[in-house]
């Protein structure tokens, strides 16, 4: 960072990663501080700061992928763990006309929306989101937990989704994704918006 | 409860340093591994010309390549064991050994170290992949003590470098050689006791951690990680729990010696300072079911009155602990 032209956008694309994999270790140990250096990050010699590229963190022996995408505004992360082949997210801009007293609540339900059109746009039509305890969960209808990750963010004017799953096949005539059938919420991915 | 007299440990004289691992071309270098597993040096019964021009392909050729058996190794811990605890080898009379990979399928480990070192007792095997001492401390801690002889010795050998494959990085920076054995006893007194146990596994994590029959160590790496510092996390948070409120002493922390990344992961969310973690994994790598008992060994005789909380983890999956209470005051 301390080389770099841009350390700005070094300094966010590097806090995305990290927090994204945070987030995703957290998901399976619980929480604990935030401490930035206890992830290790291995940039690939050509690494590249300047719009899409790939990374790997390490959190106490175990590795997690990160994906990095970076605009003129936003600089968003999805970590995974391995095995995890097929990731969505999209980063949304919040309408700006929200009064400033309802803006956490605005951005909740903004992220919130967008990973319900996120599930809708694959072909998740049975599986919805549920929060429970403040944390986003991919049900089907009738309650019962799936395999697949899903993860919101917000900062700033943006918020973000993704959803992350093990895919076992892909009916392209159908654009329909399937699901492993393993059930385990380990399967999940968590996204970061900076 | 269970007393522990005596505990030994052995490591094999060659060492595994990064820059020899470098120097295979494997895709690491010494930054590479000391970030991301904390591993400096491991110890081998195998002759690095062997790694070096095998890389271990062929498991079932390792043993004749080994210049130090496993009998040898355990030789030597008992030794160390036997001279802490001022017992000769007669007085041993129950033999139990255990670990991640035998020299053979059968007979039991136990029996062929009770042969090497001429001892004639019952001798038997309790496996548990890393966690062996946890499930092998915890199985005579529930037992009725009058079933029990005198002395018991616990053994654990590890030849593990002899399971990887020098080729593959993930595992190949990972793994040392080490043994260790403990003297216990249900009835004689010592100032050193083990004052609480636990053992679990949960089978349907039997594939996450597998050395098949002549092949070679593998493990679903993130998993693993993960459930070890999930389940040590656990264990530490139980021992505190039951012992809250006894009088205040130095407590130490013995993790399963798997990298030291993990074991700081530990240290961070149960806030146990440096100075109060006990580790050798730097330099001796992950020595399977010798690991946490042999860091135990290493500081035998510099602790002082003290708590030591041991937790290990291992393939099953499994994962066990020990309160181990040191009171130079009070031998009972």
């Amino acid at each position: 960072m301390r080389n770099s032209l841009d350390p700005c956008t070094c300094l966010a694309v590097i806090w995305a990663s990290k927090e994204a994999t945070y987030k995703l270790v957290s998901k399976q140990l619980g929480g604990s501080r935030f401490v930035p250096r206890q992830f290790v990050t291995q940039f690939n010699r050509h690494f590249s700061f300047d719009s899409y590229d790939k990374l790997v963190i390490f959190y106490g022996g175990a590795q997690i992928n990160v994906e990095i995408t970076r605009t003129a505004q936003w600089a968003h992360a999805v970590a995974t763990f391995p095995g995890i082949n097929a990731v969505r997210w999209a980063v949304r801009e919040i309408e700006k006309c929200t009064p400033p007293s309802h803006q956490a609540q605005t951005e909740s339900k903004a992220a919130r929306q967008l990973a319900s059109e996120l599930l809708s746009n694959c072909g998740f039509a049975d599986i919805v989101l549920t929060v429970a305890g403040g944390a986003p969960t991919a049900t089907r209808n009738n309650r019962e937990a799936v395999g697949l990750g899903i993860s919101l963010s917000h900062h700033g004017a943006f918020v973000s989704a993704a959803i992350g799953w093990r895919l076992t096949n892909y009916l392209p005539s159908l654009s329909v994704y399937r699901l492993a059938e393993s059930p385990t919420l380990e399967e999940t991915c968590s996204t970061s918006t900076a | 409860m269970l007393y522990l007299h005596g505990i030994g440990h052995f490591h094999p004289q060659t060492k595994i340093d990064n820059e020899f691992l470098s120097s295979l071309d494997i895709g690491v270098d010494s930054e590479w591994i000391e970030e991301r597993v904390g591993i400096r040096e491991r110890r081998t019964t195998m002759s690095l010309d062997y790694i070096r021009k095998t890389r271990n392909v062929d498991t079932r050729a390792a043993a004749e390549a080994s210049t130090t058996s496993t009998t040898e190794m355990a030789r030597q811990a008992v030794a160390c064991a036997l001279g802490r605890a001022g017992l000769e080898v007669a007085a041993i009379q129950m033999v139990i050994a255990g670990g991640c990979c035998p020299e053979m399928l059968i007979p039991a480990e136990a029996c062929r170290l009770a042969a090497a070192l001429n001892i004639r007792a019952v001798a038997f095997d309790v496996v548990a992949a890393c966690a062996s001492f946890a499930a092998q401390l915890h199985f005579l801690s529930q037992m009725k003590p009058e079933v029990l002889p005198d002395f018991i010795l616990v053994v654990n050998v590890e030849a593990f470098t002899r399971t990887i494959n020098y080729s593959d990085r993930r595992s190949a920076v990972l793994f040392g050689d080490a043994a260790t054995a403990a003297i216990v006893s249900p009835r004689i007194a010592s100032h050193t006791r083990v004052v609480c146990s636990s053992f679990n596994t949960d089978p349907s994590g039997q594939g996450q951690i597998t050395i098949p029959a002549g092949g070679h160590f593998a493990q679903d790496g993130h998993r693993v990680q993960l459930f070890a510092i999930r389940k040590t996390v656990e264990l530490i948070g139980y021992f505190r729990e039951q012992h809250n409120g006894h009088p205040k002493c130095t407590e130490f922390f013995i993790g399963h010696q798997a990298n030291l990344r993990m074991l700081e992961a530990v240290c961070g969310r149960l806030n146990i300072p440096e100075e109060n973690h006990l580790a050798n994994v730097t330099l001796f790598g992950n020595c399977g079911a010798a690991g946490g008992p042999s860091v135990l060994s290493q500081h035998w005789e510099t602790l002082g009155p003290c708590a030591v909380n041991m937790s290990l983890v291992g393939s099953g999956l499994s994962w066990g602990g020990l309160r181990i209470c040191k009171d130079l005051e009070n031998p009972n």
